[in-house]
């Protein structure tokens, strides 16, 4: 399923922030962890995840930290910044309300 | 055939001319961990290479997006702008200095007005050059370029409105002080023009024909009109020419395209 562009847009930080709240993580395990959590209907454009991580990095609400993989080469990891887990907390509450009211929208229109 | 490692130099290279290194740095560790999970799928290091660099993105699309969201110190933009507002109370100052004319209870408020009104379209042209200064050094979001252009059509505005009062309370004074309200003497004409160029920035700022960079760079004619306008008939012609020269080369560097400035790092600039 192709998303529009714009809830690309508006979901990417929520998503990297909610991935983040279960553990630190760097660029590609958290595409990755967004292809297995959605079966692979929401594919992102990995250069696009980066601009985001940084956005996110100068807001305060993630922090990075270069740190030696296993080969040897630098890897940038991110974790959650007490601000990014108060910025998560406004946005859980924002989607939750969002999608329920158009659950009970939908629910009542529902084509049978 | 090239080598894995040598397609993934040939790609860092390709990818430095649009991001720093710390990003590249970071982005080379993403396409390595993409390739290797396609090889241990079965795929060829090439054929790996290639599906996981279109899966990544090119240089120049990264970098838009990284210039959608890029902090930047502004400092090339706060000193052009303490530059500009300098500039104005300079020239202002010199102009009341040197008049020696006697002020009546027209003149007075005459002056007010219209130095604030050419003062504030100074202003509108130092948003444009701190705009061409920071061009060089580091992109702008379009957010931004939309702001600054908002804010230099809000201050012609103001402008525009402030030499218009000026202007006829000028007319109410010479009456009273030459018994005629227009002339076309050097500065009443001057202050017309000026006032032309007021409103038609105003309302090519309000017009969506007019891109908002090209809006800013425009801006920094502005201050050419003014000072032709305003300092020219009580100022020297090499200081005037020396300001005018100044502002050409500004004005050149707006219009300059982007290819021009070699600018190193667009991504978490500081």
């Amino acid at each position: 399923m192709k998303l529009d562009k714009e809830l690309v847009a508006a979901s990417s930080a929520p998503l990297i922030l909610s991935i983040l709240a279960e553990g630190d993580s760097y660029g590609y395990a958290i595409i990755q962890r967004v292809k297995d959590l959605s079966g692979g209907d929401i594919e992102w454009t990995d250069g696009m995840l980066y601009p985001v991580l940084h956005w996110l990095e100068s807001k305060g609400q993630v922090k990075g930290r270069w740190e030696k993989a296993e080969s040897g080469r630098r890897r940038r990891y991110y974790s959650l910044a007490n601000k990014g887990r108060k910025a998560l907390d406004e946005q859980r509450a924002q989607w939750n309300l969002v999608s329920s009211t158009l659950q009970k929208l939908w629910r009542k229109h529902a084509i049978a | 055939m090239q080598s894995l490692e040598q397609l993934i130099s040939n790609w860092r290279a390709d990818m430095r001319k649009n991001l720093d290194a710390e990003s590249v740095e970071e982005l080379e560790h993403h396409l390595r961990d993409a390739i290797a999970s396609q090889v241990a799928a079965g795929k060829s290091p090439e054929e790996a290479f290639q599906n996981a660099v279109k899966q990544l993105g090119g240089g120049e699309a990264i970098r838009t997006e990284f210039n959608k969201v890029q902090i930047t110190d502004w400092w090339a933009m706060k000193a052009s702008f303490v530059f500009a507002i300098l500039i104005v109370l300079l020239a202002t100052t010199g102009l009341i200095r040197f008049s020696g004319r006697p002020y009546g209870e027209w003149l007075g408020p005459h002056v007010a007005a219209v130095t604030i009104g050419f003062f504030a379209t100074y202003i509108a042209g130092g948003l444009g050059i701190a705009f061409v200064v920071e061009r060089v050094f580091s992109g702008f979001a379009a957010g931004r370029v939309q702001a600054a252009a908002r804010a230099a059509t809000t201050y012609s505005g103001v402008a525009a409105a402030f030499t218009a009062i000026g202007t006829i309370l000028g007319m109410i004074w010479a009456k009273q002080a030459w018994g005629r309200y227009w002339a076309w003497d050097a500065k009443e004409t001057g202050a017309f023009a000026v006032l032309i160029w007021q409103i038609l920035f105003y309302l090519g700022g309000k017009s969506p024909l007019l891109p908002p960079r090209v809006l800013l760079t425009l801006a920094i004619f502005g201050n050419m009109v003014l000072s032709l306008g305003w300092l020219a008939p009580n100022m020297s012609y090499s200081i005037l020419i020396a300001l005018l020269a100044l502002h050409a080369a500004f004005l050149a560097l707006g219009f300059a395209p982007n290819r021009c400035f070699n600018r190193p790092s667009e991504a978490g600039s500081r």
